[in-house]
């Protein structure tokens, strides 16, 4: 009876699944992600209130009242390369924006598109991401950078 | 078969149904980008001087007395002018080294003695944009004409005007 749990092993390893052969054919042509383009918002002047400055996918700029969006938006860029036919999810982080001298808000990321079913080919398959700003009372000025995580899902 | 073997076939499809598990996670591929902003302070605008046209006597005939934004007074013909006269002035503070821009959002108004009589002021400034110092800091100063009417009724007037300034 102890042998027998050894022995089954033994098996898995003798007779892979078919799921295992598919994997080892995924990892060949995985499917990557690069980066193009930063998100730029911009220059923006801030209020005594604070606000919410959205950059949409498409580039469509909006400041909340008060504040003034003075122009130079940019959304980010990405492209997606992998085998035909592949649907993958795309996913992001928020990203914590700050100042050489440590000040900071937050910027959430919005793709435009959640999904995407690759067509073959390098670089042929791109996404875009706006994203939302929130602007505390005051927000001190200066220029701020942050990095946030692209992640392309697949099985 | 016997019971012993079967016990075995099940321990195997056991293993081979964790095996089938193992194998179908999500795999992820990432990638990093950066998001830039640059916030520049609100402005402040601070009046430091009222446009201030001093004192007037009216003559039988319309005449302007006008206030340049060095503070000197052109006194229209006919009118005497004495008191002391200084241009409007603005103070502003923002984002070291950026450029704004300067407007006055009611040029023409009228100046009122509180009861029915008035006067028409038009406004000007030469500054209509400007590039704030290394501190932020910047100034300007506005100009004015007066309409003084014909024998027109002793009173103190006046009115009031805003202006914007924005960052370009």
């Amino acid at each position: 009876m102890r042998a027998m749990p050894a022995m089954a092993a033994i098996a898995v390893s003798l007779f892979p699944l078919p799921g295992q052969l598919a994997l080892a054919d995924t990892r060949k042509s995985a499917p990557i992600v690069e980066a193009a383009t930063d998100i730029s918002f911009g220059m923006v002047a801030a209020t005594s209130s604070g606000g919410t400055i959205t950059l949409t996918p498409s580039g469509v700029m909006r400041c909340s009242a008060g504040l003034q969006c003075l122009g130079g938006e940019r959304t980010g860029l990405f492209y997606v390369t992998g085998p035909k036919d592949y649907m993958v999810g795309i996913l992001l982080t928020p990203a914590q924006l700050t100042t050489a001298r440590g000040d900071a808000m937050l910027a959430i990321p919005k793709a435009s598109q959640s999904t995407m079913v690759l067509n073959p080919g390098k670089r042929k398959n791109q996404f875009s991401v706006g994203g939302t700003l929130t602007l505390s009372a005051a927000q001190p000025e200066g220029a701020y950078i942050g990095s946030y995580e692209v992640m392309v899902e697949y099985f | 078969m016997t019971k012993k073997s079967v016990q075995a076939l099940g321990l195997t499809a056991m293993l081979f149904a964790g095996a089938a598990l193992s194998i179908e996670p999500a795999h992820a591929a990432s990638a990093t980008g950066d998001a830039t902003v640059k916030i520049l302070s609100a402005i402040t605008v601070t009046k430091s001087s009222d446009l201030d046209f001093g004192k007037i006597v009216p003559s039988a005939a319309a005449a302007t007395v006008a206030i340049a934004e060095d503070n000197s007074r052109v006194c229209g013909s006919g009118l005497s002018c004495f008191g002391t006269t200084t241009a409007g002035a603005f103070a502003v503070t923002g984002t070291a080294n950026e450029t704004v821009s300067v407007a006055i959002d009611n040029p023409s108004i009228t100046l009122t003695d509180g009861g029915s009589n008035s006067m028409a002021v038009a406004l000007a400034t030469t500054t209509s944009a400007m590039t704030l110092s290394g501190t932020g800091a910047g100034s300007f100063k506005v100009a004015g004409t007066l309409n003084v009417g014909a024998n027109q009724v002793a009173g103190s007037y006046s009115g009031q005007y805003s202006v914007s300034v924005s960052y370009q």
